[in-house]
């Protein structure tokens, strides 16, 4: 076998093995930014804002407990329907599964401990306030509601405020791993930015190879390959970046979503403005193994004619 | 080109086998061998306790990891997973009342020879009738138990001191703010008043369904307690029915508290505050004199899944070491007998309930309220707190918990006995 026709198919392998190895690392890549984007915006976002409902819902039942006590209406159809708020926010939280089994336990036991304030305030309902009755059972339904200052709640006690705050901390610790670029998507990104670079690099070399030994100005396969991997890349690129901006956005109106329901909602609108076509994004990453059969597919259209054109050559 | 030589063959051979031993080890120390998961009352501090000192030795020698939740409202939590088909694999109760129903319903599995039931003490490891209502099995492993039927007081008080003190409702520190089980330091006073004024086989008849409430003997201890802490008066009762129980003693003005043993825990009467207890048959007013019946609680773990995991945890939590770590832990105390008693020799009071717990010749009854059926003990604390605010409505109240005992006879599951002694 000649060097010529040695050459060519050691860099026909050497393309076709960088072209492997920069989609693959590009897929990784890609996905790693947009699974914990579209778990983001699917799910985690709503479950935070459904603990926030509920917490909302709790704070203004109890409202309505205290002033309904004291024209002796405790436990009226504004608190019942307070409770049916935070009750069905947490069962909604419960399906979102944004913490697992664990926050699941936690909502079951919110659902048992809403059921026993509900209880207390009702039998505070059926006695006069000013009474010692009354007096116990608001008292009673106080230690397991717990605080309603969201920041005097403390995530270790037992009462429903304490345990909402704690299952929306570990819900807020999910999102902020959805939305970190940490170490490892970091490396995932420099190897596939140096593996484009070195694919680029070796087109580039191989174009010059091919106009020199064969005297042709221009390889159009090779050309359109090199198009493709700048143009595919940079779009991923700016996909990414559109993506990840999105998810720190998100996070931080999660972060700051406390109180009335106004700036749950308005939490929620950012939310999913920001998070908005986070979808067609991902979908992108189907884009990214056609775009590497093409490139391949380029590769060797580009080469394989070369090599059979030497072998007649030689064989003659 | 060369073969490879036999001494090749034999080197690759050698790491291949180092390979796969690193490989074995490996797997063993990060492997996981399932998990389980388990309920219990034990929140805040108390749960962080029980994560240190039981779940994280277990988890790192077995591999089996723990999903632990902690609830006041356990019994609420417990009877919904129940009724949802998502009940935890074990699940931890301040008493057997609830788990007697759980076991008549076939939803508990039998610990026979699970763990050595005659290593415990009487009447922590009584069985239950199961689900044909006919066997009897051991559903439930005592894992903590605590002393009841105990007065707290500062160590410098006298018994002339404490006698003239019990006459005075506002030396007695009263909280009946509990969460969802507000209500439960009433009906401890009640059930004790009763065990100490009329003894064991009317306390047991009466715990066991089988006596009225509104029979002489227990209405008069209700009307005992009544009238030692101030029913009805306005300036003793309302700072007790809004008080949480864990803060009564921060009351500088009340001297004496009627309760269980694990308030050492708290500042008022751990030892190093100074305090002191003594048999509550002393200041309560009708009671037969030398105490020979003591109340008693316990933390009983049950199984509800049967796995491997749940049966490793629980035959885990039975080990005598387990038992005195965990009982220590909390101030609290093993009802297993192997479990040497040279471990509570911390402080004297620790000893002294110890060696309470394990007299021979005492008679020892779960706290009433405890092994009663669950809807009985909610309205039992219902009943007391009403009848502290408002005593003249006694007779109503008693009347009410008779028809829940009569009336839903069909429904509610006793327990055959609740004393014990040996």
């Amino acid at each position: 076998m000649s060097s010529t026709s040695r050459e060519l198919r050691n860099r026909l392998w050497l393309l076709v093995a960088l072209v492997l190895a920069a989609t693959v690392a590009l897929l990784v890549s890609y996905e790693g930014v947009h699974k914990g984007a579209v778990s983001l915006g699917s799910s985690s976002a709503a479950g935070v804002r459904d603990v926030d409902t509920a917490r909302e819902a709790l704070v203004s039942a109890q409202q309505n407990a205290v002033t309904d006590a004291a024209s002796d209406r405790a436990g009226t159809s504004g608190f019942s329907t307070k409770i049916a708020v935070a009750t069905l926010s947490l069962t909604r939280a419960a399906s979102e599964n944004v913490t697992g089994l664990t926050g699941q336990q936690h909502i079951h036991t919110l659902q048992g401990l809403i059921t026993s304030y509900t209880d207390s305030v009702n039998y505070a309902g059926q006695v006069p306030e000013g009474s010692l009755e009354h007096a116990f059972h608001m008292a009673a339904a106080d230690s397991i509601l717990g605080t309603t200052d969201a920041k005097k709640a403390e995530a270790s006690d037992s009462t429903v405020m304490g345990r909402l705050k704690a299952l929306q901390q570990e819900q807020l610790k999910v999102v902020r791993r959805q939305e970190t670029f940490g170490w490892l998507l970091r490396v995932a990104w420099s190897l596939t930015v140096l593996l484009v670079v070195l694919l680029l690099a070796a087109l580039a070399e191989t174009h010059w190879y091919l106009r020199d030994r064969f005297g042709s100005r221009w390889n159009r396969q090779l050309l359109a390959s090199g198009v493709l991997l700048l143009g595919g890349s940079a779009v991923l690129g700016v996909f990414t970046w559109q993506t990840h901006t999105g998810l720190f956005h998100a996070r931080r109106a999660l972060d700051r979503r406390h109180g009335s329901s106004h700036t749950i909602s308005h939490a929620g609108a950012t939310v999913a403005r920001r998070m908005a076509d986070t979808g067609f994004r991902a979908a992108a990453a189907g884009w990214i193994v056609a775009g590497g059969v093409i490139l391949m597919v380029l590769t060797v259209w580009a080469l394989v004619p070369r090599m059979n054109e030497y072998r007649l050559k030689a064989s003659r | 080109m060369r073969r490879p030589s036999g001494r090749s063959y034999a080197v690759i051979g050698v790491c291949l086998a180092v390979l796969a031993l690193a490989g074995v080890v490996v797997v063993r120390a990060v492997g996981s061998n399932g998990s389980l998961t388990l309920l219990a009352n034990w929140t805040g501090g108390d749960e962080t306790l029980f994560r240190e000192n039981v779940i994280k030795p277990f988890e790192a020698k077995e591999h089996i990891h723990v999903l632990y939740e902690g609830s006041s409202a356990e019994s609420q939590v417990l009877a919904a997973d129940v009724e949802t088909g998502t009940a935890p694999d074990i699940a931890v109760l301040p008493g057997p009342g609830e788990l007697a129903t759980y076991a008549s319903q076939d939803q508990l599995t039998s610990l026979d020879g699970l763990f050595e039931a005659g290593d415990f003490y009487q009447p922590w490891a009584e069985e239950a009738l199961g689900p044909d209502g006919k066997t009897a099995h051991h559903y439930w492993l005592p894992i903590k138990t605590d002393l009841k039927s105990s007065v707290w007081y500062p160590k410098d008080m006298t018994a002339a001191q404490r006698t003239a003190a019990a006459k005075d409702p506002a030396s007695w520190c009263v909280g009946m703010v509990s969460g969802a089980t507000s209500g439960w330091p009433g009906t401890d006073w009640i059930e004790d008043i009763l065990l100490q004024q009329s003894g064991d086989k009317v306390y047991q008849d009466w715990a066991t369904g089988k006596l009225s409430w509104t029979d002489q003997r227990v209405k008069r201890a209700w009307q005992t307690w009544g009238a030692m802490v101030g029913a009805g008066q306005e300036q003793y009762v309302r700072r007790s029915l809004t008080t949480p129980y864990a803060k009564a003693s921060q009351n500088s003005k009340c001297t004496l508290e009627h309760q269980s043993s694990f308030i050492r825990t708290g500042e008022r009467w751990s030892e190093t505050a100074g305090s002191a207890f003594t048999p509550s048959s002393t200041l309560i007013p009708g009671a037969r004199t030398d105490q020979q019946e003591w109340e008693v609680s316990a933390d009983l773990a049950a199984m509800l899944h049967d796995t491997s995991q749940a049966r490793a945890f629980l035959r885990y939590l039975a080990r005598k070491d387990v038992q005195a770590k965990w009982g220590l832990a909390q101030s609290g105390f093993s009802a297993d007998r192997q479990v040497e008693p040279s471990v509570y020799v911390t402080d004297p009071v620790t000893k002294s309930v110890a060696d309470t717990l394990r007299a021979s010749g005492v008679e020892r009854c779960y706290d009433a309220s405890d092994a009663m059926p669950a809807v009985m003990r909610d309205d039992f604390q219902l009943a007391a707190t009403n009848y502290l605010a408002d005593p003249a409505t006694l007779n109503q109240q008693l009347a009410t918990l008779d028809g829940v005992r009569t009336k839903q006879a069909k429904t509610l599951h006793w327990l055959p006995s609740v004393c014990g002694s040996n």
